[in-house]
């Protein structure tokens, strides 16, 4: 009786952070501009067809990335995006 | 209680037969062959009346006292709220709801809802507009993951960028050193 509430309310919790973890994604996407919305859906694209072993590589990248502290993360996005700024320009 | 004396020891070969004869489930042969014995033998015929005396008493249903049967009214009353209680579970989640409970969440939660659609106009496309493009489930999966596919250009560079990063510190500091009283050129 006790464990079938606990379960219940387990799963219902569950639920509830899958739909908010989904509607923050939703709103994030809203939230883009149409350039960037181009970028996600071209690399979304790209990643379908990388071999498994980029994919592997991407993902451990993915994870040093969120690891590294936040103002070397800054820097790093800051520096990228003014290389691209400049390739844009070229 | 009358305490009762034990059992006469019959003979052995007769014991069964002579429980089978007090309760008359032998046959006639048998019968004959067991009341044909008990004429010669005391023993049988004293286990025979023991058997007389002592099996009526054990048949007799035992008068349990008043206490008893309303403790076992109690645990059987109990015993079936309890299974009533197993099948309908879920109702106890809503136990702590008082009556009155209920409308007023309902009102409330009507008041969010217009509240909601005033002040969050600006957002108001997400109902009234359809999605103009299909997104793959996989990006809106979570933050995330959107996250990722928005950053994955720069994921590819990481190293690169990092490395270019780490000259231009070093630079930075080694200018720093070379701008101090006495620092190294």
């Amino acid at each position: 009786m006790k464990t079938r509430k606990i379960l219940f309310i387990a799963l219902g919790l569950f639920l509830l952070l899958g739909a908010q973890n989904a509607v923050a994604a939703d709103d994030g996407w809203r939230h883009l501009t149409p350039t960037e919305k181009e970028r996600v859906l071209r690399n979304y694209r790209r990643w379908q067809n990388l071999p498994k072993q980029d994919k592997e590589h991407l993902r451990e990248e993915w994870q040093r990335w969120q690891r590294l502290p936040e103002d070397r993360r800054e820097r790093l996005k800051q520096r990228y995006n003014e290389q691209r700024r400049g390739r844009g320009r070229d | 209680m009358k305490k009762s004396a034990p059992l006469e020891t019959a003979c052995r070969q007769y014991e069964e037969d002579l429980v089978l004869h007090y309760y008359g489930e032998n046959s006639d042969a048998e019968r004959r062959r067991v009341e044909e014995h008990l004429a010669t033998c005391d023993c049988c015929r004293r286990f025979l009346e023991d058997l007389h005396g002592l099996l009526p008493q054990m048949a007799d249903a035992k008068e349990m006292p008043q206490t008893f049967w309303d403790s076992y009214y109690r645990e059987t009353v109990a015993k079936l709220a309890e299974q009533e209680e197993r099948k309908y579970w879920w109702r106890s989640l809503f136990k702590p709801m008082r009556t009155w409970m209920v409308p007023a969440f309902g009102t409330a939660a009507v008041a969010v809802l217009i509240v909601g659609l005033v002040f969050g106009k600006g957002n108001l496309r997400l109902f009234v507009e359809p999605r103009p493009e299909r997104i793959p489930q996989e990006i809106l999966a979570d933050e995330k993951q959107l996250e990722f596919f928005e950053s994955m250009d720069m994921l590819e560079a990481l190293g690169k960028l990092e490395n270019q990063d780490d000259q231009t510190e070093a630079l930075n500091s080694d200018s720093k050193h070379a701008a101090l009283p006495g620092g190294v050129a």
